[in-house]
């Protein structure tokens, strides 16, 4: 997302975003520090604080992602800052228990595994299911939006507002707009 | 862990708040410090035991620790 100045940037990046959280609820998005002002470096955003944000009938949402402010000149005038997703990670959870998560983690210390994945977690699953809970399944990379609109269209999370999936394709066009990874 | 409302707003942390919340999810998550979390972390010390997307959630909360 590109803006004049890296706070530019940074507010052109979170606007869709809140528009998209806005079909679930009204979005609280915790910044960390001097994330609208330092270039070249690897910020972070997330919902509540890191908390999850109760939903209705027992459902939860997380979400945060890891992103950098890029300088890409002042031959590109106004347009000279970009923001970049570096890291994501959305997960839907039912009575306190992960259902789904979409992640892409590539900076992780922890995890080997660099391609975007989706989990089904331990409510989602019978008690046989235990290997699926610790699979990585191969996913393209998943949109804050297309993770919003799942859980709205086939979890049952009841829309905050009528007009969602409006909301949802406008805020997708402008992330697709200005996406680097190949569409 | 518990859960939250959304109101509407979003908030830069100092870098004070920020290692307060990064340790307060720490604690939530897996019972240490994000002192403790990080520590083991850079020394590949992870117990066995902790939550893998506990961990992953952590990870990408590290620049509000650092």
């Amino acid at each position: 997302m590109p803006g004049p100045n890296p706070a530019a940037a940074v507010e052109a990046f979170l606007d869709p975003l809140r528009d998209a959280v806005s079909c679930i609820g009204t979005a609280h998005i915790t910044l960390s520090p001097r994330a609208r002002g330092k270039v070249g470096e690897t910020h972070a955003w997330t919902l509540n604080r890191g908390r999850p944000v109760a939903l209705q009938s027992g459902w939860a949402f997380r979400a945060g992602m890891r992103f950098e402010t890029l300088d890409l000149g002042q031959s590109e005038g106004r347009d000279r800052f970009r923001v970049t997703t570096r890291e994501y990670i959305y997960s839907a959870e039912l009575h306190g228990r992960e259902f789904m998560s979409a992640h892409w983690h590539p900076l992780a210390k922890n995890s080997e595994v660099e391609f975007p994945h989706y989990h089904f977690g331990a409510a989602a699953l019978t008690p046989d299911g235990g290997y699926l809970a610790r699979a990585h399944i191969p996913s393209p990379r998943v949109s804050l939006e297309a993770f919003i609109r799942l859980m709205i269209r086939d979890l049952g999370i009841t829309p905050a507002r009528d007009d969602w999936e409006e909301r949802l394709a406008q805020s997708e066009t402008v992330f697709a707009e200005h996406r680097s990874w190949p569409k | 862990m518990r859960t939250s409302t959304i109101d509407g707003t979003t908030t830069e942390l100092t870098r004070e708040q920020g290692r307060k919340m990064f340790d307060e999810v720490a604690r939530a998550e897996l019972g240490v410090s994000g002192n403790e979390f990080l520590r083991r972390l850079d020394e590949d010390d992870i117990p066995p035991e902790w939550s893998a997307d506990a961990i992953s959630r952590l990870e990408i909360l590290i620049p509000f620790a650092r």
